[in-house]
């Protein structure tokens, strides 16, 4: 018999979502899960505009990711215009992203997927043993707000020029905010790596920026076990498609479902990490008994967990000792082509512009994570729904399992639904 | 004797999600915890309270049919409806796209198909009574919380009237006009405290226009100092365009190019 799960207005996720699931003779025979936001067109909406609003503009696609798309915006218009950014530009860059990441990562884990675990509806009704854990992830949260005000003026959607320059400061109040936060952070570390999570194994392609020896965030080659290109490449080798039932783009990788996000990068890149977070990585695989690449989809959390651990480490190594390289970059040429990759908390995120000789936007087409994790999505609910139908789950434990896993990948609707253009062939 | 707290739910449409991430916020949640009884909030709670509100924020655009069903059920449900940032109150970024051509837009973005029930991304006010107004992008927390402090006083909530350059000037920013930039600051309500100006960043008229300024001759001004037709609209359409091209009245006709 022939049945139907519907989950209408996904709660706990960023943005709005629902997904269709049909189920026959036991199987999953149709999966279909579909952005439920209005098209908001912002590639289109920066045409005609000048590069200096660009930023102003795009930044609005996320508030979560505001910084990254922020980044990605202003180093892919300098590409364009054949500028290259200054260490301290880079510094106040990596800094911002990393700091969205924090403050993203603790949202996502305490307020959107943890109240899944300790079985409460919201971080609002947690059993009062568990309050202090909502204090914590606040705390972790107002680093990350501190930080990005600092460099970026305010705590959202930041100012961030082509050209700008900061004056040199003495940062040790907020060294000592990101010491006095680590703790929790540790704690976060713990309590994330013995929640209960469902046993779902599959191989996925993972997919993520690399760098040789630093832990790739605002710049490097893309990188997966299949192979590596360079950002400004990413048409030959990423195809969207477009589905009929959703108001979002679907992503491969060489015709491949595939994913993005901190479960891709710590696969990928711990070799890059940080002693203490790779100390940290090396305890968890051992008390699970896992080996890298992580497997189970479920774990993006605890990679969350390490990396809020790995950017406040990398943050205070940046602060420690801020560049004082202030020579600003001449604008160098009026026109042309650029492309910027950056890893956004939810994984890679792309960015071109084409600038005209007016110094105005011919082309723009921007390529978010949760489009790209979108199919990955999807086959993984089926794997997980075929799974539990074997075991006579109970409808109400399948929806359940559906959503945390769904949460688990952290989608962000709101960036997957700001609608790309398509220009594949 | 204890008071009881207003029943509240705090809800998004088509939008960014910013204005929710700042109600999280430490110092703006812990003390709205104590303040409200936060009913409903899909973002981070299962929506199973279907019941009355007392006051309800939406924040986003509206930008396809389902939000204008969601925005309808709110205003049904809620005794006063307030709007959350600049999307809810002006239709920010997203309303760029009133000014410019409907069916390039569309193709740009997404050619071939057209399963999509797109309506024009406009205010929640153009669709249901709107009682208060929170404006700017990212809305500010203080200014939240100021509000409910309003409310549950029963005092009356009355965001300056004075334009952004009166803060700016407060502030002794250099002025940005003065560099030959076009800043929306003599046209645009403040309360903002100037935060754009003060990090070298022109005003983009994110809460709106100002009822008192005078836009022919600040247009006028901004033509004198070589800045185009077309400079000065993109300007105006970035977070308020809808609102200013209904404020300015008389001189909307060279808005229209």
């Amino acid at each position: 018999m022939a049945r139907e799960i519907n989950l209408n207005h996904i709660c706990k996720i960023e943005g709005h979502a629902s997904l269709t699931l049909k189920i026959e003779k036991n199987k999953v025979v149709k999966c279909e899960l579909k952005a439920s936001e209005g098209a908001r067109f912002f590639e289109a909406l920066v045409l005609g505009r000048n590069i200096e609003d660009v930023q102003e503009i795009v930044s609005r696609i996320c508030g979560i990711c505001s910084c990254s798309h922020s980044i990605a915006s202003v180093q892919g218009l300098e590409e364009a215009l054949k500028i290259k950014p200054t260490q301290q530009q880079k510094f106040i860059r990596e800094t911002l992203l990393l700091a969205e990441r924090i403050r993203s990562h603790a949202t996502h884990l305490y307020f959107m997927s943890l109240p899944d675990y300790l079985g409460a509806s919201s971080a609002l009704t947690l059993k009062k043993e568990h309050k202090q854990k909502v204090l914590d992830a606040l705390k972790i949260i107002t680093l990350g707000n501190k930080l990005v005000e600092e460099f970026g003026g305010r705590e959202m959607h930041p100012f961030l020029k082509i050209q700008e320059e900061v004056p040199t400061k003495n940062f040790s109040e907020l060294i000592e905010q990101l010491k006095n936060t680590k703790p929790l952070i540790l704690k976060t570390i713990q309590l994330f790596s013995n929640l209960q999570y469902q046993n779902l194994n599959r191989i996925s392609e993972y997919l993520s920026l690399k760098e040789q020896s630093t832990y790739a965030n605002i710049s490097g080659r893309v990188n997966s076990q299949k192979e590596t290109f360079m950002d400004d490449n990413y048409k030959s080798h990423l195809t969207e498609n477009i589905k009929e039932y959703a108001t979002s783009k679907f992503v491969l990788h060489e015709d491949k479902p595939f994913s993005v996000g901190a479960i891709a990068r710590i696969s990928n890149n711990h070799k890059q990490l940080d002693k203490e977070t790779k100390q940290q990585l090396d305890k968890v695989l051992k008390r699970l008994n896992l080996t890298l690449p992580f497997t189970n989809p479920y774990h993006n959390l605890i990679c969350q967990s390490l990396e809020i651990l790995n950017a406040t480490n990398r943050i205070e190594e940046l602060l420690q000792s801020p560049t004082t390289d202030y020579r600003l970059p001449t604008i160098a040429s009026r026109g042309g082509n650029g492309v910027s990759a950056v890893e956004a908390p939810r994984g890679t995120l792309f960015h071109e512009y084409k600038i005209n000789k007016k110094g105005e936007i011919d082309y723009c087409n921007i390529i978010t994570p949760t489009a790209q994790n979108l199919n990955m999505m999807e086959q993984d609910i089926i794997t997980l729904v075929n799974e539990l139908l074997k075991n006579n789950t109970s409808q109400k434990e399948i929806v359940d399992q559906i959503e945390k896993l769904i949460r688990s990948y952290d989608p962000c609707f709101s960036c997957s639904t700001h609608f790309l253009k398509v220009n594949w062939l | 004797m204890k008071t009881i707290k207003p029943t509240v739910g705090f809800y998004g449409i088509s939008g960014c999600a910013g204005c929710l991430l700042t109600v999280l916020f430490e110092d703006c949640f812990k003390e709205l915890i104590k303040l409200v009884n936060i009913k409903s909030f899909p973002f981070i709670k299962e929506d199973t309270y279907k019941g009355k509100l007392d006051y309800v924020f939406i924040e986003g655009t509206v930008c396809f049919d389902e939000d204008i069903v969601l925005i309808n059920e709110l205003r049904k449900r809620s005794t006063k409806v307030v709007a959350l940032g600049t999307c809810a109150c002006f239709g920010c970024v997203p309303s760029i796209k009133n000014f410019h051509n409907k069916e390039k837009t569309m193709n740009f973005v997404y050619p071939k198909y057209n399963h999509l029930k797109s309506v024009d991304p406009t205010p929640i006010s153009r669709h249901i009574k709107v009682d208060y107004h929170i404006p700017q992008c990212p809305p500010d927390k203080k200014e939240i919380l100021e509000f409910i402090k309003h409310i549950l006083t029963k005092r009356e909530f009355n965001p300056t009237k004075n334009p952004v350059c009166f803060e700016c000037r407060k502030k002794q920013n250099p002025c940005l006009l003065e560099k030959n930039k076009i800043c929306l600051g003599p046209i645009t309500n403040g309360g903002c405290d100037a935060l754009c100006p003060s990090n070298n960043t022109t005003c983009y008229g994110c809460r709106g226009p100002n009822k008192d300024a005078n836009y022919e001759a600040f247009f006028k001004m901004l033509k004198k100092m070589g800045h185009t037709n077309k400079e000065i609209k993109d300007k105006l359409e970035t977070f308020a365009g809808l609102q200013f091209k209904e404020q300015e009245g008389d001189s909307s006709k060279w808005l229209e190019k």
